[in-house]
């Protein structure tokens, strides 16, 4: 009885892929201006600059356009964790990466229509997206500007703080792509969720393990453009 | 030429000038400028001197003062036929050069200034180019005695700006048309920020042994690569911020931090605890990620072994 169940609309995916793009292309390009080293480049620091620059700018305008759909198609409430689900969710998913998922235990959640994310996903998904995207593009915007940055900030330059901060959301980022992509294979199989985020379908036959996957995480947020049922 | 004697002595012992002495060339100074100053000039009621003459010959008093040669005697270089009014006839054609105080340096600087680019120009139109054309010795002041560095940078970029941003000037000296500095330089990012940050001479000069060279390279072998900045072994180091590298004292563990207290310069001024801090957290969640992975496969494996 294979089951397959539309989840994530043609919008979303497109954003996501280009934004990933964008995201690595800037995270090399970053990396390499950072550490600049005339003996081993990664990338040469004149090109690694534009290649930063365009994705930046590109990035920031896709961010706009995804704030836009996001609030639009009320995707924005997958993000928010039910209070009453916090503790008990985390739990679950914790149990589940600790020692479930060694022994073949079925993901503690699935994904539906009505609700895509275990609380671990709501909780990242909602600081990177809200929190750490804004921070690092009005950092990023703001170092296209280094002459309106102060000349000098307790005796040094005044556009070190702004360079660190950059820096430093730029490298959480990193971390987050690094545990995010490896969360990806932590569905129902592991290639499910890259499945998913492709196609748009989410395989809810799972081919191997035995108990259907507990549903009763399912809240009745609003649901999103996608839910067609195959 | 005892006066000049003088000069040399003291050219040669830097700041060991005795008060007293300071004291009695700035009185000597003062008769100078009583007339060549601007304030001097409005005073001016003696019907002898003319003063259309003179308003386009004064002097910068404060600027003088700050100068490298503040505490030397105006008729050290002006001989001493200045010092009555109206001026000795003899005196105007005479003013001591350069090298006449200062011997040892120069003879090296003016090797290199002979090698320039400039210096075609220079023996073609003799007086056209020399020493005083960037140095005007009623002003100049040695870039590491600035109290910031953008001010040194405002200073010896103003020298070369005198003709490559001025037709009138370039004109004088050659035929070709003044190639415009924007376009020039257009591969460079942001070339106001950068002018601001650094010189000229940064760039278009080799990367000095000991102080600043005078040897201004052709257009094909300037510094075109951005890593001579930005990178840890800025060459930053041994040009603009030379004077101050011998006194660096790593700022919490900013590399480069004698240039980070002026300007933030991507890929030199970074902080080797946050890198180090960073490169640690970034190898502990690959490595984490990549044992979780590694024993789910292991885990999975013996699965499917058990059931067969
Ligand atoms: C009473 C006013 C007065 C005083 C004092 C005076 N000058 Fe002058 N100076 C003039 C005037 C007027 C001229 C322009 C006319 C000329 O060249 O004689 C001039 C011209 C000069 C010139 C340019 C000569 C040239 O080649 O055109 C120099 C150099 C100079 N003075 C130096 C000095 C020095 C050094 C002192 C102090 C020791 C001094 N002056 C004191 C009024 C004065
Ligand atoms: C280190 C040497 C030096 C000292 C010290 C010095 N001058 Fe001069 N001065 C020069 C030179 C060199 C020139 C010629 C500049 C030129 O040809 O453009 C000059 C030119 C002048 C002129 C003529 C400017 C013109 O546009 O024709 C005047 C006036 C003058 N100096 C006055 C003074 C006075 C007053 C003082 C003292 C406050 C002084 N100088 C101290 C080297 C010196
Ligand atoms: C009358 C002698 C005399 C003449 C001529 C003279 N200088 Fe000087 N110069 C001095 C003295 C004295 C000092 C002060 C040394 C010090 O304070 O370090 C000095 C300092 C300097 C310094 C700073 C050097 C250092 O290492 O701190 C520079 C640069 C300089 N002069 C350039 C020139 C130039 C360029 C000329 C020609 C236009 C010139 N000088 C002509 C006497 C002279
Ligand atoms: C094309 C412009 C130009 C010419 C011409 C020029 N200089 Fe310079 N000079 C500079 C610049 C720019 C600096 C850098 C300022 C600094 O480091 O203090 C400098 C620095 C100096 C210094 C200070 C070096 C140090 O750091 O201790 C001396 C001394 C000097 N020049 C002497 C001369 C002499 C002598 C001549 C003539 C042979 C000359 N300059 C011609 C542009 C010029
Ligand atoms: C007195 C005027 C004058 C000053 C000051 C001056 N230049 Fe020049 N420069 C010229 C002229 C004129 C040419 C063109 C030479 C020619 O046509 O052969 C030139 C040519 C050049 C070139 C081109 C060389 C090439 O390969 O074509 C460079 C680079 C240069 N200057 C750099 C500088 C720098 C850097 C400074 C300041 C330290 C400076 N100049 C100061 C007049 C000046
Ligand atoms: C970051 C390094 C850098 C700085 C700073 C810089 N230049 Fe250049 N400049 C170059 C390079 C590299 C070239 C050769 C450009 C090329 O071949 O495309 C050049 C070319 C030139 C030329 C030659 C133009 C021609 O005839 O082709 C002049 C003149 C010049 N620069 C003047 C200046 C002046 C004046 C300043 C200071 C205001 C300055 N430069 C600052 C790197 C620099
Ligand atoms: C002569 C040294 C030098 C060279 C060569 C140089 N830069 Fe810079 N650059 C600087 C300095 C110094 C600053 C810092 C300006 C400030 O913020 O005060 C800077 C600033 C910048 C900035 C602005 C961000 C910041 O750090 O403040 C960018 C972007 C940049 N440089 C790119 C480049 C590129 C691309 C090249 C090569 C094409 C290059 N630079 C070559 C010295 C240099
Ligand atoms: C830094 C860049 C990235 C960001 C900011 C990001 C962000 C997100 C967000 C917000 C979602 C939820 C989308 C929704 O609203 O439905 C998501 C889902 C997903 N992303 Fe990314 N993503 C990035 C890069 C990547 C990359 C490079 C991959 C894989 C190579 C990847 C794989 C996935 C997968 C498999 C999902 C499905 C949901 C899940 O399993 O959590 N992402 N991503």
């Amino acid at each position: 009885m294979a089951s397959r169940v539309y989840i994530i609309p043609l919008w979303l995916r497109l954003w996501h892929w280009t934004n990933a793009a964008l995201m690595i292309l800037l995270m090399a390009s970053g990396f390499s201006l950072h550490f600049s080293d005339p003996d081993l480049p990664l990338i040469r620091f004149d090109i690694a600059r534009t290649i930063h620059n365009v994705s930046g700018i590109a990035l920031t305008v896709l961010y706009m356009a995804y704030l836009v759909w996001n609030t639009v198609s009320g995707n924005w409430r997958q993000y928010v964790p039910a209070a009453s689900e916090l503790i008990s969710g985390l739990n679950a998913q914790n149990a589940y990466v600790a020692s479930g998922i060694f022994k073949g235990a079925p993901p503690p959640t699935v994904p539906t229509p009505e609700k895509k994310f275990n609380v671990l996903q709501q909780a990242t998904y909602l600081l990177v997206m809200y929190v750490a995207m804004p921070f690092l593009i009005v950092t990023g915007i703001a170092f296209f500007f280094p002459e309106l940055a102060p000349e000098q900030l307790f005796g040094m330059d005044g556009l070190l703080p702004l360079a660190v901060a950059h820096y430093v959301i730029g490298f959480l980022l990193t971390l987050f792509l690094l545990g995010h992509i490896y969360m990806g294979t932590m569905g129902t199989t592991a290639l499910a969720g890259f499945k998913m985020m492709i196609t748009g379908w989410h395989d809810e036959h799972p081919g191997h393990a035995g108990q259907p996957p507990d549903r009763t995480g399912a809240s009745p947020t609003s649901p999103t453009e996608g839910g067609k049922r195959a | 030429m005892v006066l000049i004697g003088g000069g040399s002595a003291a050219a040669q012992t830097a700041t060991k000038v005795e008060p007293a002495e300071i004291e009695r060339i700035r009185r000597a100074n003062a008769q100078c400028l009583d007339c060549h100053s601007e304030a001097g000039l409005n005073a001016i009621t003696r019907p002898d001197v003319n003063k259309a003459d003179l308003a386009g010959r004064l002097v910068d008093p404060e600027a003088f003062l700050k100068s490298n040669h503040a505490n030397v005697e105006c008729v050290a270089c002006h001989v001493t036929g200045f010092k009555e009014f109206p001026h000795a006839e003899a005196a105007k054609q005479q003013i001591n050069n350069c090298d006449e105080c200062h011997t040892r340096q120069f003879l090296r600087i003016e090797d290199q200034f002979l090698k320039s680019v400039h210096a075609k120009k220079a023996e073609e139109q003799p007086g056209s180019f020399t020493c005083i054309t960037c140095h005007d010795p009623h002003v100049f002041l040695k870039a590491s005695h600035f109290s910031t560095t953008r001010q040194a940078v405002r200073q010896d970029n103003a020298m070369c700006l005198q003709c490559h941003a001025s037709d009138e000037r370039f004109a004088q000296l050659s035929k070709a048309p003044l190639p415009d500095l924007q376009k020039i330089h257009a591969w460079l990012p942001n070339t106001p920020l950068h002018w601001a940050a650094v010189r000229c001479v940064e760039c278009h000069t080799p990367v000095p042994q000991s102080i600043l060279s005078h040897e201004i390279l052709p257009a094909e072998r300037a510094e075109k690569n951005c890593v001579a900045c930005h990178s840890v072994n800025s060459t930053l180091r041994v040009r603009l911020y030379r004077h101050l590298v011998e006194e660096e004292r790593e700022t919490v563990g900013f590399i480069n931090s004698v240039i980070l207290n002026e300007a933030y310069v991507i890929g030199a001024t970074r902080n080797r605890y946050l890198d180090m801090a960073f490169g640690l957290v970034a190898a502990v969640v690959v490595g984490g990620i990549a044992l979780h992975g590694l024993a789910r496969f292991v885990a999975g494996l013996k699965r499917r072994r058990r059931d067969g």
